[in-house]
């Protein structure tokens, strides 16, 4: 249709000349460079005296002076004027310049100059410029012209630049011209008053007490069809957002859209032989809107929905008629369900998904999902043609399929879906778009937690995710996958090692290639090949992935020696494997908070089983030089594990293997037990000993008091300090926390014993201390401090002078 | 359910035509957008749909010879619809201008803009009739000459 240049057939013009220097130009620059030039020579001109007096002479001039004055000339120079302005705006340039000559224009009596004026008035300014009130008189008495064209022009403008605060000066007339003769101007009339609506959605504004949904009604039965389709868009708009109100409408509405099915329409509405098939899909829209959730009014409508679909699809094969196919279908799935109706919407989306075209295909997955939230049973009769779109090159299209095949996944297909989905997630055409890859790894994870069929699937899969969509998942799903590992049986525990030894084994570049290994390992054959396909995007194992990984190795690690070759490892290996990736992936202190108590936790086993410290020494080189460093970091958490971690080393095997015990982060607690932590009553009598010897007794800060009820909130206040220990317990909760991922600890007990323990350890370390160590210790201290040493310890080493 | 913006690119990028409805960008966004969608429109191949995403909009968009006629619409709109309403527009301006080229939409940017007023305002259509959107404009260049 569009055919090569040809020749302007209008007289000459200068703004001849700038389109040809900008259909010439070559590069932006060059581009740039012509539109400033118009852009001086522009602003010389609109600014000129001479103008104005011009301009002045023709509007106020007698008939005479008129003539001899060339009008016509004037006129194309104004109109002219506005669009060279249009023009610089449109490339990049700042036309405010413009906008007092484009005001002054407005009143032209020139149509043509008026009205580019107009133009150039809405592309440059919205409906918040202070300048639109100087617009106003003019709009005024041009809604009040004689020529419709005028008036139909003021419309527009009203349209796009009345502000709620203007509305009141504009209102009454728009409403009168809701009766013009012209249907060009009744229809924008509507739209005016839609526009007002939009401005005051509540009416609490200017728009306060009238009754727009009236006249609305009024011009529902406008002879003309276009004033009819102007006012579905305004229905439309007001029943989205209350429908009820409206519902009365729907016998008018569906007698419309019978007539308009039937050809009663003028001949002129007809688009490729479709009869008004933009108002079709109008009306189709707002019967949505009015039958959704409602029983009657669908009833009322379904007889005429379904003829309309059925004359569209039999209308030939033009977009045109699938367009209203489409429609149709999603007016069916979105009102009370009619199973006649679902039942042609499937046939017809049948028709669009097995079509070549991919526009059409696009669409019929849409409406495929749309059916299958309703009535699940179709989308099974679709699974191949579903699959072959998956296929397809064109990733708007495959996500399109990707999110129906979300909608269809049941027990029986998960794993299909979820191969699928990583498949996507790891491909390129994800890469950037993080609202996407959020999105899809969020699908992965909900998907998986809903359907997973067994364990060791859902710990291979939650790693995947990890591993490719980490830096877009909550950190508390790492919680809970070693929450949930914690409670499975020593069979997963292994089997969870070696994946995440393969993990690290094969470092960070070929991440895909480890998990996809290790899937291959646990027995999810075409899982993996799909999987190896595709290349990680980064090169680094994402945080979340880490705090995993170094505590499930840090608890389970020593279940590496009994793994088969080639991934069993001693537990020094482990070790060193961890370190190693950490250091190489820069985590926060968090993740290296974790590590260390996870090398602690790892050379403590192997103390252990080993009975003492063997040959090589308790700890392996990489693992001391990351301790010592930690000793002496700035990071106060970093420093209390390292220092914790080292006093710990020391102990004899037998306190240490109570302290740190195997697999015991999902022993439970008796309320008795959780009472004892709390108040650390056991180490009474100690305390009551160094008090008779002469030591100090303990004297709490009020924010501990009041913590362990010593206090009230009010004496606190009074104080002048913050009451709950929430900031004491922080911290101390970080640590606790932290080591403790499957503790299985309220948070307040956690709290209270942490803090308690700070707090004391921070004046009467001794205390502590020596109850820790010494030869008290009961279990119900050890299980209350289970699984990570989080006792009173402070900067200063605890058990320096205990063991001596 | 509204459109928000109709651009008319060329291959090289150049914009012949921008209006936007009820979005209120700066000058400055609207080109950093309308840059954006066309390269993203020119990277397109022919066995690719004619939609695709960009930040909160769905973007239609049809070629003709050597513009592309490319149409901003928020997620619930019907893409099919949207494709056809490019067409019918396409099809006024040529009924007008008599086999519409670039040049013609170069040297009347205001006719075609009137024209599209006739047919979408505030982002909703609200007439596709040619007769009726015609007969405006074709006054006005009876007035003209």
């Amino acid at each position: 249709m569009l055919q090569q240049l040809k020749a302007p057939k209008l007289p000459f013009r200068e703004l001849d000349l700038l389109v040809k220097a900008i259909g010439e130009c070559r590069s932006k620059q060059e581009e740039d460079r012509i539109i400033a030039a118009e852009v001086d020579t522009l602003k010389q001109r609109l600014s000129d005296p001479r103008l104005d007096k011009t301009r002045g002479r023709s509007r106020e001039v007698d008939t005479l002076k008129q003539r001899l004055s060339d009008p016509r000339l004037d006129k194309t120079r104004g109109r002219e004027y506005m669009v060279r302005v249009i023009y610089c705006e449109m490339l990049g340039h700042d036309a405010s310049f413009a906008y007092i000559p484009a005001l002054q224009l407005a009143s032209d009596p020139s149509l043509l100059t008026k009205k580019a004026a107009y133009l150039a008035l809405t592309q440059l300014l919205d409906y918040k410029h202070e300048l639109v009130l100087l617009l106003v008189n003019t709009l005024l008495s041009d809604l009040k012209s004689d020529n419709f064209v005028v008036v139909a022009s003021a419309l527009v403008v009203t349209s796009k630049l009345i502000g709620p605060d203007l509305v009141n000066a504009v209102l009454p007339l728009v409403i009168e011209r809701l009766s013009h003769p012209r249907e060009s101007v009744r229809k924008k009339a509507v739209m005016a008053l839609l526009h007002f609506h939009q401005m005051d959605p509540d009416r609490s504004g200017p728009l306060a007490g009238v009754e727009l949904e009236r006249h609305f009604r009024t011009t529902l039965c406008d002879k003309e069809p276009s004033v009819m389709a102007a006012t579905l868009n305004a229905l439309a708009s007001l029943a989205a957002t209350n429908p009820a109100p409206f519902r009365q409408l729907i016998p008018s509405l569906t007698s419309i859209l019978k007539q308009v099915v039937e050809h009663r329409l003028p001949k002129a509405y007809d688009y490729h032989r479709f009869p008004a098939p933009f108002i079709q899909i109008k009306l189709l829209k707002l019967l949505r809107l009015l039958g959704a959730g409602d029983k009657a009014a669908s009833d009322n409508m379904s007889a005429v929905v379904a003829a309309t679909l059925r004359r569209a699809a039999a209308g030939g094969s033009h977009t045109i008629g699938h367009a209203i196919v489409y429609e149709a279908v999603r007016t069916v799935t979105d009102i009370y369900p009619n199973p006649q109706l679902l039942a042609a919407a499937a046939e017809a989306v049948a028709g669009l998904i097995k079509s070549s075209s991919h526009n059409l295909k696009y669409c019929g997955l849409t409406a495929l999902a749309a059916i299958t939230r309703v009535s699940p049973k179709y989308a099974q009769e679709h699974q191949v043609a579903v699959i072959d779109c998956l296929e397809d090159p064109d990733e708007t299209l495959k996500l399109k399929t990707l999110e129906l095949l979300v909608t269809m996944t049941k027990a029986n297909n998960v794993t299909v879906v979820v191969e699928r989905l990583m498949a996507f997630l790891r491909s390129t055409a994800c890469g950037g778009d993080e609202l996407l890859r959020r999105h899809i790894a969020g699908q992965v994870v909900s998907l998986a937690e809903k359907y997973a069929p067994d364990t060791a699937w859902f710990v291979r899969v939650m790693a995947e995710v990890f591993e490719v969509g980490g830096d877009v998942l909550q950190p508390q799903l790492a919680h809970n996958l070693c929450r949930l590992i914690a409670e499975q049986d020593s069979e997963l525990h292994a089997t969870a090692v070696r994946l995440f030894m393969q993990i690290l084994d094969n470092g960070t570049t070929s991440s895909g290639g480890a998990a996809a290994a290790a899937a291959a390992g646990l027995g999810g054959g075409a899982a993996a090949a799909a999987a190896a396909a595709g290349s990680s995007s980064s090169g680094l194992l994402p945080e979340i992935l880490l705090c995993c990984i170094c505590w499930v190795l840090g608890e389970y690690g020593s279940l590496a020696a009994q793994l088969p070759p080639p991934h069993k490892a001693s537990i020094g290996q482990v070790a060193d494997k961890l370190c190693a990736a950490v250091a190489s992936a820069q985590p926060s202190p968090a993740t290296r908070a974790h590590l260390l108590t996870a090398i602690t936790k790892l050379a403590a086993r192997q103390l252990v089983s080993q009975g003492g410290p063997g040959p090589a020494g308790v700890l392996r080189p990489e693992a001391q030089d990351l301790l010592s460093k930690a000793g002496s970091s700035s990071l106060v958490e970093l420093q209390q594990r390292a220092r914790e971690a080292a006093a710990l080393l020391k102990l004899p095997p037998t306190v240490l293997s109570a302290v740190l015990p195997f697999d015991g982060s999902c022993e439970e607690l008796e309320p008795a037990e959780l009472e004892e932590a709390r108040s650390l009553s056991f180490l009474d009598s100690y305390v009551n000993q160094a008090i008779a010897a002469g030591a100090q007794p303990y004297n709490p800060p009020p924010e501990l008091c009041h913590e362990l009820g010593i206090l009230d909130a009010e004496d606190l206040d009074s104080l002048g300090l913050q009451s709950p220990g929430a900031a004491a317990a922080v911290p101390a909760l970080g640590g606790l926390g932290g080591m403790g991922l499957g503790l299985g600890l309220m948070p307040a007990a956690a709290g209270a014993p942490a803090a308690a323990a700070a707090a004391l350890g921070q004046q009467r370390q001794q205390s502590a201390a020596a109850a820790a160590a010494g030869g008290g210790v009961r279990p119900a201290a050890g299980t209350a401090l289970k699984g990570g040493p989080a006792k009173g310890s402070s900067i200063v080493d605890p058990f320096k002078d205990l063991l001596g | 359910m509204t459109i928000k913006f109709l651009l008319l690119v060329n291959k090289q990028g150049q914009t012949r035509l921008a209006k936007y409805f009820t979005e209120l960008l700066s000058t400055d966004e609207k080109r950093a957008l309308e840059g954006e969608i066309v390269r993203k429109c020119l990277a397109r191949t022919d066995k690719q749909c004619s939609f695709f995403e960009h930040r909160s909009y769905k973007i239609i968009y049809r070629r003709y010879a050597s513009l592309f006629f490319m149409v901003g619409v928020d997620d619930d709109e019907n893409e099919l619809a949207v494709l056809e309403l490019i067409h019918c527009f396409v099809e006024v301006l040529d009924k007008h201008f008599g086999q519409v080229c670039e040049l013609d939409i170069m040297n009347d940017p205001d006719v075609v803009h009137y024209i599209m007023d006739e047919m979408l305002l505030n982002g909703c259509i609200v007439d596709t009739n040619k007769i009726n959107i015609l007969e405006p404009v074709q006054l006005l260049e009876n007035v003209q000459s």
